[in-house]
């Protein structure tokens, strides 16, 4: 599951939705690739759906043993990927973007990982295409930026 | 940009010595002239002075979010970075393996922000109490701080966590 609560072109947007990884896990790091998408929402009034692909690297910063049973761990990851906005009034926005975010796993051996991670997305601004109800602001800064949160459960 | 930067400049350092960990909270202060809401996710290390004291670093990367006026609504970003230490008030320990703990805490920092009246830099002291329990080095914890700045006091919530070596 993932929530992302952010800033589309100076408008508050957000999305709600899943999120489906594959990863490779090498010691201490993990190589992911992920696809997600959900409801949109820009501003009070528009709707819409989101999409996401994105890769990303993961590394687990410290780790704590529970007897033999399995480890609670910190994890640090940096990634990037694609956002695409599908809006039922028929405007369409594409965007890269660029992260990094911080969670924690509990994990037990040899069966299922319960991961939290939280995240801080930046994605460039189209001055251009800002939405602006009754005036906007004097400075528009050229990048966006917001927080998401994904939870999920692997093995 | 610098977040990104400031999150890669303490990742290097959690290799270090120390308790390393993160949180997620929420700030409510003026910042400028105005109080704002933001929600923020930081990055901790810690290491200890004496027995039961602690001296701490930390960076927030904050999302503001306020409604700038009837007709729009304001987002902007913003970064904390602050310095402080706690000690141990209260602790008792459970089944030799779980301790409880409320620790208090003083210090301070600088928020750089984007505001609805521009960039602001806000210097603030702070105050607060921290209520977890430690499990084989593992600590989560809940945060209650107080805040102080020049045009007047705030509040801040967080839930984190920390590691040990």
């Amino acid at each position: 599951m993932l929530a992302h609560a952010g800033n589309l072109d100076g408008v508050r947007a957000s999305t709600v939705g899943g999120d489906l990884e594959l990863a490779l896990a090498d010691q201490r790091w993990q190589y992911f690739t992920e696809l997600g998408g959900g409801r949109a929402h820009l501003g009070d009034d528009i709707g819409g759906l989101s999409g996401r692909a994105g890769i990303g690297v993961r590394w687990i910063a410290r780790s704590v043993q529970l007897e033999r049973e399995g480890a609670i761990e910190m994890t640090l990851e940096a990634f990037t990927g694609v956002e695409r906005y599908w809006w039922d009034t028929g405007a369409r926005r594409t965007r890269p973007d660029l992260g990094a975010g911080v969670g924690w796993q509990l994990r037990w051996f040899h069966h299922i990982t319960l991961r939290s991670t939280a995240r801080v997305v930046f994605a460039p601004s189209d001055r251009d295409l800002a939405v602006c109800r009754g005036e906007c602001p004097a400075r528009m800064s050229a990048t966006n930026a917001g927080l998401m949160a994904v939870i999920g459960v692997s093995r | 940009m610098k977040a990104l930067l400031v999150l890669l400049a303490l990742t290097g350092t959690a290799a270090a010595d120390g308790k390393l960990g993160w949180r997620i909270g929420g700030l409510r202060a003026p910042l400028g002239e105005r109080d704002l809401t933001t929600f923020s996710l930081g990055l901790e290390i810690e290491h200890p002075l004496a027995c039961d004291l602690r001296i701490y670093g930390e960076y927030d990367f904050l999302w503001v979010t306020d409604r700038a006026s009837d007709t729009m609504d304001f987002t902007g970003s913003g970064h904390r970075a602050g310095a402080g230490v706690r000690h141990r008030l209260l602790g008792a320990t459970a089944a030799r393996l779980i301790h409880f703990y409320v620790d208090g805490e003083l210090g301070g920092g600088m928020v750089l922000a984007s505001t609805p009246n521009g960039a602001v830099v806000v210097p603030h002291a702070i105050a607060g109490l921290r209520a977890g329990y430690t499990l084989h080095g593992w600590e989560p914890e809940l945060m209650v701080r107080a805040l102080a700045a020049e045009h007047g006091a705030g509040a801040m919530l967080g839930f984190g966590m920390l590691w040990g070596d």
